[in-house]
């Protein structure tokens, strides 16, 4: 009865989401009709307006906003029932049944509503049906030109959702019988990083729907100002860091888990994340120079329907089985409902901009290449560049196939090759775009920012050489020392000028300067992160050394510096799983001091027990890390197979993460700001002087 | 047992739409007007303009902008602050409507610069500005 009344519930939310979404544009429309300079209304008077529809439109956006949050709450109805269906073994319904097994431990049961088709898109309502309210009730009482827009935007794209769910995906289809037990959770997604990367990654996802939703209604509305701007940054910001964070978790997830040596291998899944990311770090870039120049406004709508769209696409492409066969598309049931419904945005979303481009006229004209905004439309253009790279490889091997009949792949080796000069020119730009000032900087100053970092990269070439003979570690490294070189020049700088202008101490200067100009040097904070996962990813792209080797107990093994010691091998049973584990101690080989014991695993699922993971064994340091697969072993463990990896410099991708969120909290953290002066026609003086006395 | 569910859902379902199209038949709450709409396009215009003065004037202290330019572009940037004050004091808002003359508008200018010079020195007043979820 309960699972019932789980899927009525979704039905009723689709109901008042089309009603709430028909509320909102109608609501809008009337308020842009009977306000906006020249309509008819307009033109009979205010209270004639007012008279006429006001009050529909208001009543109209008023009800919007109820069914924003009506929705919210059935669906998230629907998700409680789902998730007491996942935590107490109700088998009798498909979707547990595909997911869930009675000894899977508690916390994979409650992860496992993103571990399946029907569940996770439930999830997916879930989060944007929360950020749909958040954003309801932020705005509640501003914005009422937008607002109405907003939350029909917001509500057409729950409704889509819903539409899945009620329609193709129902989580709460019964099978018609109870099962005494279920088929288990993917063996791949028992992991810890499953339980908060899939998070992360929605948050991203699904976030990145509210600026997308200003963005509508700022076109639909004429509002074309710079409040909506203004306002998006900081709703852009948040799910960015949700996104790049489970980007990070990812690679982690898939470094732990997968077994292959790598964290990222360009496959399609990654790309979806990746691609969104891309697009949504150009628009928060290149959203400054609007908000301060008046310039790029086609430019950032653009990017923001395509943050949006790119999200859409990656949805569609890991869940219609599109990318790993043209074929499997057709029999994928969700596969139409996504292209209809990209179809219909992109379509709508054109035509939209298209009417309203004489509104989005640039205020000004940028004054020099040599400046900040020059830099941040270079750094556009980048952006622009490498999402169309991926973009382009992840969907070869469907066009290959739609047009020559035969898929042909594209490997991770062609993306570094095209991606990696384009993200090399991004780092320099990283480094140049903060030296440069807003309008032109001159000849004199360029000299003056410049000549710190660039003397730091050229003193860093002759040791780099002493590391490899290849040119590209060796330029790709004295790139990010001089990109980190930037940063410390403007910290140091930017203190100092605050500790003479302000007679502070050195702690308080720099508290000051990161408290007031907390979205800059938050930036900064960011790009450093990018940089320590710049130097992480070239560690192990060019340094790394591997071998492969089977060894008996007892055996050795020398690689890049350290000695391997296989032990025995020795096996634990879980609660679903059979643990093999393989103990190896690692010595360092020139002086043959222990340095750690290290344990590769493999589970072998009750479920899946053709489908063994790999937990790899780790000993991470901030030079490299040693990385072990246990491969296979003989039936008594005396001998195993491994592949042995010595990564360097892989910890500082994960450190770097931790400055892209520290980064982005300082930026989004609150300032302080200054309270509204009084208007002139009350004197200044009297206001905000005592009398007599000038102002400060 | 579906009947159970359908009774429920019924329940539920009139309370959600009540509650739902319940604004439909209540006058509406007063709201802002176009001419709110259009101070705080002004205030935001004016905020933006003020926080590139500040920005301007920290670039060149710590020597990202050279003096000439400095001095250029603050005075571009003075000059649309105090266009966007006028316009914010010209606008009718139901108080005494003077227009301010060019001495007020420069004096408020630079207590509005000041403002955000020394605006860590004070406690942030978040409640004056109706721009502080921005």
């Amino acid at each position: 009865m309960i699972f019932d009344f789980g899927y009525l519930a979704l039905v009723l939310s689709l109901v008042l989401c089309a009603f709430g979404m028909a509320a909102g544009f109608w609501g809008g429309q009337l308020e842009s009709r009977a306000f906006y300079p020249g309509s008819a209304a307009r033109k009979l008077g205010p209270d004639t307006a007012k008279q006429f529809s006001a009050p529909w439109s208001e009543r109209l956006t008023d009800s919007s906003f109820h069914s924003v949050y009506a929705v919210c709450g059935l669906v998230s109805v629907a998700a409680v029932i789902l998730w007491y269906g996942l935590l107490t073994d109700q088998f009798q319904l498909s979707y547990i049944w595909n997911s869930s097994e009675r000894s899977l431990p508690t916390f994979y049961k409650f992860a496992a509503i993103w571990g399946g088709q029907a569940g996770s898109l439930l999830f997916w309502t879930l989060l944007l049906s929360l950020f749909s309210t958040a954003a309801a009730l932020t705005f509640r009482n501003k914005h009422r030109y937008l607002m109405p827009f907003v939350n029909a935007t917001l509500l057409a794209t729950l409704l889509f959702f819903l539409t899945l769910l009620v329609f193709s995906a129902n989580p709460f289809e019964q099978i018609g019988i109870v099962p005494s037990d279920g088929r288990g959770l993917n063996p791949l997604l028992q992991n810890y990083w499953m339980v908060i990367h899939p998070v992360m990654l929605y948050l991203g996802w699904v976030g990145l729907t509210v600026p997308f939703a200003f963005a509508v209604a700022a076109l639909l509305s004429k509002r074309l100002d710079r409040r909506w701007v203004r306002t998006v940054r900081r709703w852009t910001l948040i799910p960015w860091m949700f996104l790049s964070a489970g980007i990070i978790m990812g690679s982690q997830w898939a470094y732990m888990e997968l077994g292959w040596g790598g964290y990222w291998a360009w496959d399609p899944v990654e790309n979806a994340s990746f691609l969104p990311w891309l697009t949504a770090t150009a628009f928060l870039h290149s959203v400054i120079i609007q908000e301060q120049r008046g310039i790029l406004k086609v430019w950032n709508v653009t990017l923001i329907w395509l943050t949006f769209t790119l999200v859409i696409l990656g949805t569609f492409t890991t869940r219609s089985g599109i990318l790993s066969s043209v074929h499997s598309f057709a029999q994928s049931p969700v596969g139409p409902y996504f292209l209809v419904f990209l179809a219909v945005t992109t379509v709508g979303f054109l035509l939209l901009l298209y009417q309203r481009i004489p509104y989005l006229q640039g205020e000004n004209e940028i004054d020099s290449i040599s400046s900040r905004e020059g830099a941040f439309l270079a750094n556009n253009w980048l952006f622009a560049g490498i999402a169309f790279v991926v973009l382009w490889g992840t969907f070869y091997p469907m066009f290959s196939e739609i047009l020559t009949g035969e898929r042909i792949a594209v490997a991770a080796p062609w993306f570094n090759r095209v991606a990696g000069p384009l993200f090399l020119l991004l780092f320099v730009l990283m480094g140049v775009g903060p030296l440069l000032g807003w309008r032109r900087t001159g000849a004199k100053a360029l000299r003056r920012q410049f000549t710190w970092p660039v003397a730091a990269a050229l003193v860093s070439v002759p040791f780099l050489l002493l590391t490899s003979r290849n040119v590209f570690p060796v330029v790709g490294f004295s790139t990010c020392i001089f990109v980190a070189a930037t940063i410390v020049q403007e910290f140091v700088r930017g203190t100092i000028a605050r500790r003479k202008s302000r007679g502070e101490l050195l702690p308080a200067a720099l508290w000051g300067l990161m408290r007031r100009n907390g979205r800059r040097y938050g930036g900064y904070v960011i790009h450093f992160g990018i940089v320590l996962i710049g130097v992480a990813i070239i560690g192990n792209e060019f340094y790394q050394s591997t071998t492969h080797v089977t060894l008996a107990s007892g055996a050795s093994v020398d690689l890049a510096g350290y000695t391997l010691t296989y032990t025995d091998l020795e096996s634990e049973r879980r609660s679903n799983h059979t643990e093999i584990r393989a103990n190896i101690s690692v010595n360092d080989s020139a002086t043959g001091r222990f340095l750690s014991e290290i344990v590769p695993r493999r589970n072998i699922y009750d479920k899946a027990p053709d489908q063994p993971t790999s937990e790899v064994g780790l000993r991470m340091t901030p030079a490299e890390d040693v990385y072990v697969i246990l491969n296979g072993w003989e039936g008594d463990g005396s001998s195993a197979t491994f592949t042995v990896y010595i990564n360097p410099l892989t910890m500082w991708m994960w450190v770097g993460g931790l400055f892209v969120v520290l980064g982005t909290a300082v930026s989004v953290w609150p300032h302080p700001r200054p309270a509204r002066t009084p208007r002139a026609v009350n004197s200044p003086f009297r206001e905000s002087a005592p009398a007599g006395q000038a102002p400060a | 047992m579906l009947w159970l569910a359908l009774v429920l859902i019924g329940i539920v379902g009139v309370v959600a739409v009540g509650f739902v199209i319940w604004p439909l038949f209540r006058s509406a709450p007063p709201m802002s007007r176009p001419e709110g709409e259009e101070i705080a396009d002004l205030h935001t215009r004016k905020e933006v303009a003020l926080e590139a003065i500040r920005e301007l004037e920290f670039d060149h202290s710590v020597g990202k902008i050279e003096s000439a330019d400095f001095e250029r572009f603050n005075r571009i940037l003075r000059n649309r602050a105090s266009t966007l004050i006028a316009q914010i004091d010209g606008l009718p808002d139901g108080s005494e409507r003077i227009v301010a003359s060019k001495v007020i508008l420069d004096d408020q200018l630079e207590i509005e610069i000041v403002g955000r010079r020394r605006v860590e020195d004070v406690p942030p007043d978040e409640s004056s500005s109706s721009l502080r979820e921005e």
